[in-house]
């Protein structure tokens, strides 16, 4: 209903001359006006949410890039806040949160996988599933050595205690709930997964 | 202090050496003529407690008041801030009968302006702006149900621009301002106030300037605007707006579309996602 009563306006020199600024008697006004913003430059700028993936709090942040993704310009990231509409956080960060601008332009920041062969000594970058398949196979010679299904007294356990499983802080519920039945139908005990608050 | 001492306070600081320096001075002569107009108003109606906006025009039956705001606007407006079609559009505000300004006071509600009256609107919109600002005053905030819209709480109307909190315990939040009835609500920050809409959202401001952005939404092609008051303490959203109508033309020029700040009426245009 209320929506009906907008009424939109595209300003230009000549929408301005038409209108009640050149009606009550200002009728160059918009000319002057539009000559003297043309040395100006628009800059565009993006402020996008997104959640601070350091910890389990998850609180909101307002990400601002200069740069209008939508138009194919390279955009940079400029500056990082907390988000005063985030129920959590409300504006606020951390000292790491706030600092996570470092964090994003950081040149030691990890962007894929990475392994360290044998004996070697350094890290060179491998693809997903080389790293995946690899984590999969080191992980089930590891179980199939040492699961433990029944603990001295006969009493059915089945513990894998010898590795231990990181989750992610900024998981959703779902992604928590699904980490944990996989780790813990695997007898893994060490678990840690900051989604727990 | 009423809303428009304030407001006038700030046209006559923003309108020396302004490309619209005239304009601004008369729209601040205009405002004048509000906060004078304001004081003593005979009581007026108030509606009981309604769904949704208690003060939207389209469901309230409104009175004389706002017919005896606008005769002390003419009365009152510094007539040598007019130009000659000003003083003409006044004169004939003046001798209108009230069956005809009743006629104008609908189509400026109803979004229905026509650029032939695109001047006797802006007093029109003045007089409006007097009596639903004082009704709103009266209303209690707590009765008022933002319901997360891009509509006034109080009138239903639309915002003339935002305004992002400086400090205190509403640190950074947007609140947008009426252009009717001057109600600040609050509004979530990086979403369009026309649509709703989060996804397509980009800013566009004065290369190194930080007051003033315009945020503008790729899925309606309709933006507002938002004033960072840290940046500028003494900002006032609607003349800032007028102030900052430069901003607009170079934004028009990328095909965005606003919703007319009430003082600059008459060529409407819907936003091209409309369609």
């Amino acid at each position: 209903m209320a929506v009906t009563r907008r009424q939109f306006m595209k300003v230009s020199a000549a929408s301005l001359a038409a209108s009640s600024v050149g009606a009550l008697g200002f009728v160059g006004a918009g000319d002057v006006l539009a000559a003297g913003v043309r040395p100006f430059k628009l800059e565009r700028a993006t402020e996008t949410r997104n959640a601070c993936p350091y910890c389990a709090v998850a609180c909101g942040v307002l990400i601002y890039s200069l740069g209008d993704k939508s138009k194919n310009a390279k955009s940079s990231i400029i500056h990082v806040e907390g988000d005063p509409d985030h129920p959590v956080n409300r504006g606020t960060l951390c000292a790491r949160g706030a600092a996570s601008l470092g964090y994003i332009h950081s040149a030691n920041r990890l962007k894929y996988p990475m392994h360290r062969k044998p004996g070697s000594d350094k890290f060179e970058r491998v693809s997903w599933d080389f790293a995946l398949d690899r984590i999969v196979k080191l992980m089930k010679e590891d179980r199939d050595k040492n699961f433990i299904a029944k603990n001295r007294d006969g009493v059915t356990v089945n513990r894998w205690l010898s590795t231990g499983f990181f989750g992610g802080s900024s998981l959703s519920n779902e992604a928590g709930y699904l980490t944990y039945k996989f780790v813990r139908a695997t007898g893994i005990l060490g678990f840690e997964d900051q989604a727990r608050i | 202090m009423t809303v428009f001492a304030k407001r006038a306070e700030r046209l006559v600081a923003l309108a020396p050496g302004h490309e619209l320096e005239g304009f601004l001075k008369m729209i601040a002569a205009l405002v004048a003529a509000q906060h004078a107009a304001i004081a003593g108003l005979p009581p007026g109606m108030l509606p009981g407690r309604a769904a949704g906006a208690p003060l939207d025009p389209v469901t309230l039956k409104r009175d004389e008041t706002w017919r005896v705001a606008l005769a002390r606007i003419l009365e009152r407006i510094d007539v040598a801030a007019l130009p000659e079609p000003a003083q003409q559009a006044r004169a004939a505000l003046a001798a209108m009968s009230a069956g005809d300004l009743e006629v104008l006071a609908d189509r400026f509600l109803s979004g229905d302006v026509k650029p032939g009256q695109a001047a006797e609107m802006v007093f029109v919109a003045a007089a409006l702006q007097v009596a639903w600002t004082r009704m709103a005053a009266l209303l209690d905030a707590a009765q008022l149900d933002p319901d997360d819209a891009g509509e006034c709480p109080a009138c239903g109307s639309p915002p003339v621009a935002g305004m992002i909190a400086p400090g205190g315990t509403k640190f950074g939040h947007r609140h947008l301002h009426c252009s009717l009835c001057a109600t600040s609500w609050r509004y979530v920050r990086t979403r369009c106030v026309h649509c709703g809409s989060t996804d397509k959202i980009s800013f566009r401001q004065f290369a190194g300037t930080s007051y003033l952005r315009a945020e503008c939404c790729q899925a309606c092609q309709g933006y507002s605007k938002v004033f960072y008051v840290e940046s500028a303490r003494t900002l006032e959203p609607l003349a800032d707006d007028l102030a900052s109508l430069g901003l607009d033309v170079l934004v028009g020029e990328e095909g965005f579309s606003r919703v007319a700040n009430p003082f600059v009426l008459g060529v409407m245009a819907e936003p091209d996602g409309n369609n």
